[in-house]
């Protein structure tokens, strides 16, 4: 086997597998679930390019997740579900993203990262008020929520489907060859010594804020996929939680494997949709939370390389040792 | 060509209220390699400090090729051709020694920040093999920084400022805490490269064989002032150096 095939083939069956799942079993409930872990997973690799590959955490990554959902979800009610404003929609979140990003960046990096958490958290909240103000009802039905008409072309199940893992698969392409870039090991560098970085000269404020923006506009698309893959939009998208959830997604992934957010967001996604069923019956089942924390630390406790992180690392050592 | 030369006038640096580095003045040509030596505590390390940007300056200025650099940021000193190593180990732990010299290439070429989904050029991994090479790190090319033993990272520091191709290098104690039988392999290294006389070099060093093999002058600090300056010999034979030297006992040999 030659390295590229070793490396790209199980990943080539799973995209194969999972192309395949609306002929095996059909459309409805599995297609919808998978279109949310679709959205989750790029939004869990692009918070991994900031805390996996630079070293910076952030506390309201959902502040671009939201702001692609609402965004477009606005533009594709008051445009009736027009393909033009899904187009503009999306032009006009990936700006907003961008400037973000920027605004963000300008705003911490010049004092110290510590205060991009905080910044980011504080601005996601801002949003979140805004998204539920009364003063805003007419654009975004406040509290309530919006339903979000979809091209007629985005109406049934399978073009949904397909549309969503076509644009996941583009991201994740991007994002592979952005981590692999000179860009990209110059924010590996920043993770492991920041200082020494600085002192070969790279500017690090740069490409800390070139990080920013590529993270920021992959998350938008991830609020993107997941308004199309809802068809509604409220304020739960700039809740403090879905940062959490993507924290949790990533580090039970691995964090710094770019994949393990695929693997991450099928477990939560697919964990608390079940949970919810059950809490049906058992009520129990609805402080679901509760054992996401105590994942969280058995995680961080035993696996702190993650899933995938894990299985990379057993690989590496076995052919270590073979060689 | 523009003679990337150093000159420090008049440098006062303090930490807190004490005063580290009181009214120095010095001057470094291109090519010519300098020693700094003094008792723990002189200053050696605030001094390249305040001349790589790691801390600010009171008073006085720090002018290198002709840039007035005393404000700038330690980064911007760096592309225009200032080489820095540390007293300590100061690498990137889980980047592999290949990744870390291309880092060092990526910084001299200004990383095009146009290209970000390319691939690392070729080019650039050659060269970085080269530099592993010259540092007789081949071997070691695809090892994580930390799994080093403490004499490789040492050369692995060398091999990232190698590939800087900076017109000054400031070495801080580059043999400190290595094993003895390392240190003629480094020794040999730094000898090639300032026979090579492409750098201007300031090198802090205990040791004193190592200040003698590797300088053409020497500057003798004592609490953050000259206390002397000239070739190895005359320095050595000075009286109030001698006198410094006893009475701070750290002379170290190899
Ligand atoms: N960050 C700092 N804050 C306060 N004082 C400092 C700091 N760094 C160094 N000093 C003080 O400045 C003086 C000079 O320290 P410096 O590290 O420059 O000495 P040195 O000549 O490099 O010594 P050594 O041979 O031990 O490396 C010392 O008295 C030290 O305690
Ligand atoms: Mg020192």
């Amino acid at each position: 086997m030659t390295r590229h095939t070793r490396q790209f083939g199980p990943l080539l069956l799973i995209l194969v597998v999972v192309a395949l799942v609306p002929v095996l079993f059909g459309v409805g409930g599995i297609t919808n679930l998978l279109e949310q872990v679709f959205a989750f997973a790029l939004f869990a690799m692009s918070y991994d390019l900031l805390i996996g590959y630079t070293g910076v955490v952030s506390f309201g990554h959902a502040v671009f997740f939201g702001t692609g959902a609402y965004v477009v979800g606005i533009f594709l009610a008051h445009s009736g579900g027009s393909s033009g404003g899904l187009l503009v929609g999306t032009c006009v979140a990936l700006g907003m993203s961008i400037l973000l990003s920027l605004l963000i960046a300008s705003i911490s990096l010049r004092i110290r990262t510590v205060y991009f958490a905080m910044i980011t958290l504080a601005v996601g909240q801002t949003f979140y008020v805004l998204s539920g103000s009364q003063m805003l009802q007419p654009l975004t039905n406040a509290d309530d929520g919006m339903t979000v008409p979809l091209p007629v072309w985005l109406t049934h199940d399978r073009p949904v489907y397909y549309f969503s893992l076509a644009v996941l698969v583009l991201c994740l392409v991007l994002l592979r060859l952005f981590v692999r870039s000179p860009v990209g090991l110059v924010l590996q560098g920043i993770r492991e010594n920041e200082g020494r970085v600085l002192t070969l000269g790279h500017s690090v404020y740069r490409f800390k804020s070139i990080a920013f923006v590529i993270s920021g506009l992959m998350a938008t698309v991830a609020g993107i996929l997941y308004v199309i893959a809802q068809t509604f939009v409220s304020t739960g998208v700039y809740d403090v939680s879905i940062s959490l959830d993507v924290l949790l997604m990533t580090i039970i992934g691995g964090i710094g494997t770019l994949y393990g957010g695929l693997l991450g967001a099928l477990i939560i996604i697919v964990a608390q949709t079940e949970f919810t069923n059950l809490a049906g019956t058992y009520p129990i089942f609805g402080r679901y939370t509760i054992l996401f924390g105590v994942l969280y630390i058995v995680i961080v406790r035993f696996m702190p390389r993650g899933i995938v992180g894990t299985i990379l690392e057993s690989i590496k050592r076995r052919s270590g040792q073979e060689g | 060509m523009i003679e990337m030369d150093l000159e420090l006038a008049h440098l006062r640096v303090d930490y807190a209220q004490t005063t580290i580095i009181q009214d120095l003045s010095l001057n470094l040509q291109a090519g010519v390699s300098m020693a700094l030596v003094g008792p723990n505590g002189a200053g050696k390390t605030t001094l390249l400090n305040a001349i790589s940007g790691h801390c600010p300056v009171q008073a006085g200025r720090v002018v290198f090729g002709g840039h007035d650099v005393t404000r700038w940021s330690v980064d911007r000193r760096a592309r225009v051709g200032m080489g820095r190593s540390f007293q300590g180990i100061h690498l990137f732990p889980h980047l592999s020694t290949l990744e870390s010299v291309t880092l060092a290439i990526a910084a001299r070429e200004g990383t095009p920040t146009g290209r970000l989904f390319s691939r690392v050029p070729e080019q650039w991994q050659q060269e970085a093999h080269t530099y592993l090479q010259q540092t007789a790190l081949s071997h070691h090319a695809g090892k994580a920084a930390n799994t080093l033993s403490h004499g490789d990272k040492r050369k692995l520091e060398l091999a990232m400022l190698l590939a800087l191709r900076p017109a000054l290098l400031l070495l801080d104690e580059p043999t400190a805490g290595m094993a003895l039988a390392e240190v003629p392999v480094m020794l040999g290294l730094l000898e090639e490269i300032k026979a090579s006389g492409k750098y201007a070099i300031l090198l802090v060093e205990h040791k004193l064989d190592v200040v003698f093999r590797l300088s053409d002058e020497v500057v003798v600090l004592q609490q953050g002032s000259i206390l002397a300056q000239g070739t190895a010999h005359d320095v050595m034979a000075d009286e109030r150096v001698q006198a410094a030297y006893l009475g701070g006992q750290h002379v170290e040999s190899t």
